[in-house]
């Protein structure tokens, strides 16, 4: 195995390759298995479809070009950028419950160096890049911190990342003291309106996450280590990979990219509030597993969650264009969800039986 | 993105385990907080202090009342829990207050502690959210339904009764959410039969706010928004509105009118810059001013009479208690300077 650094093909069958239901592909049997991966991977697309014709029924303005890009898209760009970050930690056999607290910390902290004392910040006067450079690395401390005592010290990382979580969430409002910032100097918000060859940047950042991330977990030897880890950490650690190191590394990952999330999101609502992004870790995780990461590690894939988060976000957008009443959104939100699970189940089921 | 279900979850996890942390933060300020001599004792409980204007209003209502000549305890936080803020008050009666502000987080959850404090025949007085029971010396409000409706005023002048109108109400789980909520929709379907309503709940979110506004308006044509909130929205529907290009001065063709309820400073420098039509502003300063007046006044062993006020607003008994009902005004362009708005203040 010390010979898996030099032929990253052979990585694909051991101990555990991305999507593969199989365990002992060789080298013959690889051009089948990996168009079932593909069918795997994509087995959302029927709910996709089935949720998108609900929607055409429900609202003449659901399928059109404007709002497919501009608010389905866009809406969903946050999320996409924190799922991608939880299924990389997620696929590497771990679980960080912190990414949520990242996305109203890091905003928090920038806009508190910049703003004056007056304006309820530090007035230290920061530059705003500064500030936001200075956010960004006690994002990566924070991640450090967390994947040391998940990683070194082997502590469980639900109890770890709740206790940060928390511990997080009450750093961002005693910095603030439960206010909100909304004058913001342009470099905070110029995310919420820059536009690249007609789509929000907010879109092309969630496009270049993802696919930055499904390459490199896919076609880069770290990545398919990070499968190795997730999928069984012992057989990793024979096999010569420094399974501690890389469980600190995708915790570090997981942090940037969530505080990445929360300069996205400040700039679409021009605002940092203490309690931005509270709560979302629970959609995070629905993207995440309805995109077929496994809770259990090794399994799983990143178009395959960014998918679970674009059916999420067809589904809050048809809710909010349909006509159903404010009292029964959730229960609809809920029904949908479960609907599209049972479809996908029912899928998922014909891809394995064809195998 | 996020739903309701999930925020009130993560927030139990939270609450549940700082719990701990928060009773020994308690027993710490409770030690501070040592009775001066000749002065009464008085406490003030707190549903939750996790928003600035519940964060203010104690703030204010703790200093006007040590102002005032009282020795009011640290505030005392229920972190949302109902079950809680009822052990709290009865805490706050073991500790010898001879009355207590409280601000309810349930209207209801809360008569049995109120029951309790009447028993140890320890005044109360509710600020902002009022208690559906129990013997209560005055509720301090503002009229939500009254603000609802006077949103809905401005925005049948605004649209000259046609088109179509984006409503943004809060959590219909809250006093202020519903009643705003329902103060409007009623008020539009009486008066302005012509307009279009397309409610939307945001569940007091500031995202969930900004990801409905950039929905509903850019698939619709819409002619006005009303924002149940502005502490909570009016940044982000800001963004949201000038990048579809909607967001324009008043007179400007394209012009999208906005109304307001709750009266932030950001909302009213909108006002002062001629974007946002019209803002209802809360009495926020008015109910800490007030609280301490009136607990002044119960632990002297004064009654109240119902009857106007000194302050623009009249004492009315409803359902067996005395509630002093305070006006929401309304702001534009000719009073946003008013030094009195709280969102003026500081």
């Amino acid at each position: 195995m010390m010979s898996a650094e030099h032929t990253p093909e052979t990585m694909i069958s051991v101990p555990d390759a991305p999507n593969s239901g199989t365990r002992d592909g060789s080298a013959s049997d690889r051009a089948p298995r990996k168009r079932r991966s593909w069918a795997r991977e994509l087995s959302l697309l029927p709910a996709i479809v089935f949720v998108g014709i609900i929607g055409f029924a429900l609202s003449a303005n659901f399928l059109t070009v404007n709002n497919l890009l501009n608010n389905v898209l866009v809406t969903s760009s946050v999320l996409a950028v924190l799922v991608v970050a939880e299924s990389v930690i997620l696929i590497s056999g771990n679980f960080d419950l912190s990414l949520e607290a990242h996305v109203s910390l890091a905003p928090m902290i920038a806009i508190w160096l910049v703003t004056s004392q007056v304006g309820g910040g530090s007035g230290w006067g920061w530059s705003p890049w500064a500030a936001i450079i200075a956010s960004v690395v006690a994002a990566v401390a924070v991640g450090l911190l967390n994947g040391l005592l998940v990683g070194k010290l082997g502590l469980n990382a639900f109890i770890v990342t709740l206790a940060m979580l928390i511990l997080l969430q009450g750093v961002t409002t005693g910095i603030s003291g439960g206010a909100t910032y909304a004058e913001l100097p342009e470099s905070f918000v110029v995310l919420g309106s820059a536009r690249f060859l007609g789509l929000s940047v907010q879109v092309w950042i969630a496009l270049l996450v993802i696919a930055g991330a499904a390459v490199f977990m896919t076609r880069f030897p770290l990545g398919r280590k990070i499968y190795a880890t997730g999928g069984n950490i012992q057989a990793a650690a024979a096999a010569g990979i420094r399974t501690k190191r890389l469980t600190v590394g995708v915790f570090v990952a997981g942090a940037l990219l969530a505080a990445l999330a929360g300069f996205m999101l400040t700039g679409r609502i021009a605002s940092v509030t203490a309690t931005q992004g509270d709560g979302i870790i629970f959609t995070v995780f629905a993207a995440s597993v309805i995109g077929g990461i496994s809770l259990d590690g090794g399994r799983g894939s990143i178009v395959g969650s960014a998918l679970g988060v674009l059916l999420l976000g067809m589904i809050q957008n048809i809710l909010t264009l349909s006509n159903i009443p404010s009292f029964w959104i959730n229960a609809s939100y809920g029904l949908i969800i479960l609907a599209a699970l049972v479809l996908n189940y029912g899928t998922s089921l014909r891809t394995r039986s064809t195998r | 993105m996020t739903s309701p279900f999930e925020r009130t979850c993560t927030r139990k996890l939270a609450a549940a385990a700082s719990v701990g942390l928060l009773l020994m933060a308690v027993a710490s300020c409770s030690r501070g907080a040592s009775s001066k001599s000749g002065e009464t004792t008085v406490g003030y409980s707190a549903g939750a202090l996790d928003n600035p204007f519940a964060v203010r209003l104690s703030k204010l209502v703790v200093q006007k009342s040590r102002a005032g000549g009282l020795n009011m305890l640290s505030a005392v936080n229920a972190g949302g829990d109902p079950a809680k803020q009822v052990s709290d008050l009865n805490a706050l009666i073991g500790r010898g207050a001879k009355g207590i502000v409280l601000h309810p987080r349930d209207s209801d959850a809360i008569v049995p502690a109120i029951k309790a404090a009447n028993k140890a025949h320890v005044p109360v007085i509710t600020v902002d959210t009022a208690a559906n029971g129990g013997d209560i010396y005055v509720q301090i409000r503002a009229d939500n339904v009254a603000m609802g409706e006077s949103a809905c005023k401005e925005i049948g002048r605004l649209t000259g009764g046609s088109g179509t109108v984006l409503e943004l109400f809060g959590s219909l789980t809250t006093t202020a959410g519903a009643e705003r909520h329902k103060g409007f929709t009623d008020c539009m379907a009486a008066d302005f039969p012509g307009v279009r309503v397309i409610g939307k709940n945001t569940n007091w979110n500031t995202a969930t706010a900004a990801d409905t506004a950039q929905t509903v308006m850019s698939t619709s044509n819409i002619k006005a928004v009303f924002m149940a909130s502005d502490s909570v929205m009016v940044s982000a529907v800001q963004k949201v509105m000038q990048n579809l290009g909607q967001w324009k001065p008043i007179g400007q063709p394209g012009h999208v009118g906005v109304v307001t309820i709750d009266g932030s400073a950001e909302s009213l420098d909108a006002v002062r810059a001629h974007y946002v039509d019209s803002v209802v502003s809360q009495p926020i300063d008015q109910y800490g001013s007030l609280a301490a007046q009136y607990l002044k006044q119960a632990v002297a062993g004064d009654t109240l009479k119902p009857g106007p006020t000194d302050h623009d607003s009249e004492i009315v008994e409803r359902n067996g208690n005395l509630e002093d009902v305070l006006p929401s005004p309304v702001v534009t362009i000719t009073n946003a300077d008013d030094p009195t708005l709280w969102g003026n203040a500081s």
